[in-house]
């Protein structure tokens, strides 16, 4: 019996393990989807130092969670956003603002299919 | 490559953890569920093995989640009989009074010539010398002979054979196993006699020794290494 309650335990455990994963990383991408917005904005708006020093942050942002994201997610996806959040750094930093903008969009809807992937709906457990 | 090495090493010990909560069955005895377990673990710990794209917590948290509910559902199965009946099915009787119930063989796909081939397994090749064969949840084909059929046990030919005991290991591979001596309720001076009246002097010229309840003493030496 002793054992069992264990395992009940440690499979609870698990499961809010899971789920706060997966809250985490909606709020992580959120925030991070916001930013990437908020440096197309900035880009469309010619302030380049903003622009640079917010897409600077992002990369900081995503560094610091790199090892929980690599854990928990797929290294394909991530390496994808990573590339795609690097693209717009240069862009930014080259003052392109079209390109910065293509590169903003890219990286948000990654972010949000990343998000999507790892939520306890319907549509992805089936 | 060395997360190659590493992950296969902690993939194989949670492997081994769990084979271990399965307990000592053979691959041939397990129940329904533990087959499925046994088949699930094995390709869940494959992929993060081989693929370093994905996390090794794809591997580990769904094997850890396959043996909690196993272990869940094994204590469910022992408290409770309904849950028992659900997860490892009921023993079907095959054969009854040597005629064989074809309603329960077709009910669990067993062929005639499956059965026939049990049998001579069991070393019965008459279907009549048969009154029950059980068809027990885990695979197995227990037969119960008719009493005639049965071989004649010592009690049924009045003889009383002495009561041989449990065997237990004292010198294994030239070692002494530790708490053996006194668990046998011997102790080395004892072992040492024992070693001398067979022309040995120590443990380290010993292949086994093993001990009776007895007392009766099977001592193999080690062969000399050429």
């Amino acid at each position: 019996m002793r054992r069992a309650l264990v395992s009940a335990a440690l499979l609870l455990a698990l499961a809010a393990a899971v789920l706060a994963g997966s809250a985490a990383l909606d709020r992580l991408t959120g925030q991070l989807t916001a930013e990437v917005e908020r440096t197309a904005v900035l880009a469309l708006t010619e302030d380049w130092p903003a622009a640079r020093e917010a897409a600077d942050g992002i990369l900081r942002s995503w560094d610091r969670q790199a090892f929980l994201l690599h854990t928990t997610l797929r290294h394909g996806d991530l390496r994808e956003i990573e590339l795609t959040l690097e693209r717009l750094r240069t862009y930014a930093g080259q003052m392109d603002a079209g390109q910065c903008a293509v590169a903003a969009a890219e990286a948000a809807a990654l972010l949000d299919q990343l998000a999507q992937s790892e939520r306890l709906t319907l549509e992805n457990i089936l | 490559m060395v997360i190659a090495l590493v992950r296969t090493v902690i993939l194989y010990l949670l492997i081994i953890a769990g084979l271990r909560l399965m307990g000592k069955r053979q691959i041939g005895e397990l129940e329904p569920s533990e087959l499925v377990l046994a088949l699930l673990i094995a390709d869940l710990a494959a992929v993060p093995m081989q693929d370093f794209g994905i996390p090794l917590l794809t591997g580990v948290i769904p094997i850890l989640t396959l043996l909690c509910l196993t272990t869940i559902l094994s204590v469910a199965t022992m408290k409770s009989r309904r849950a028992r009946d659900l997860l490892c099915g009921r023993p079907s009787v095959i054969i009854r009074d040597g005629r064989p119930d074809q309603r329960e063989m077709r009910r669990n796909r067993f062929t005639l010539d499956e059965l026939a081939e049990e049998l001579r397994v069991k070393g019965y090749a008459d279907l009549s010398a048969v009154k029950y064969a059980i068809l027990e949840t885990n695979g197995q084909l227990s037969v119960l002979p008719y009493a005639a059929q049965a071989p004649a046990t010592a009690a049924q030919l009045g003889v009383m054979p002495p009561e041989p005991g449990l065997p237990r290991v004292l010198i294994s591979d030239g070692a002494l196993l530790p708490g053996a001596l006194a668990g046998a309720g011997r102790d080395e001076d004892w072992l040492r006699e024992q070693l001398r009246a067979r022309g040995l002097s120590s443990p380290g010229q010993v292949f086994l020794c093993t001990v009776d309840e007895t007392g009766k003493v099977c001592l193999i030496p080690r062969e000399a290494v050429g």
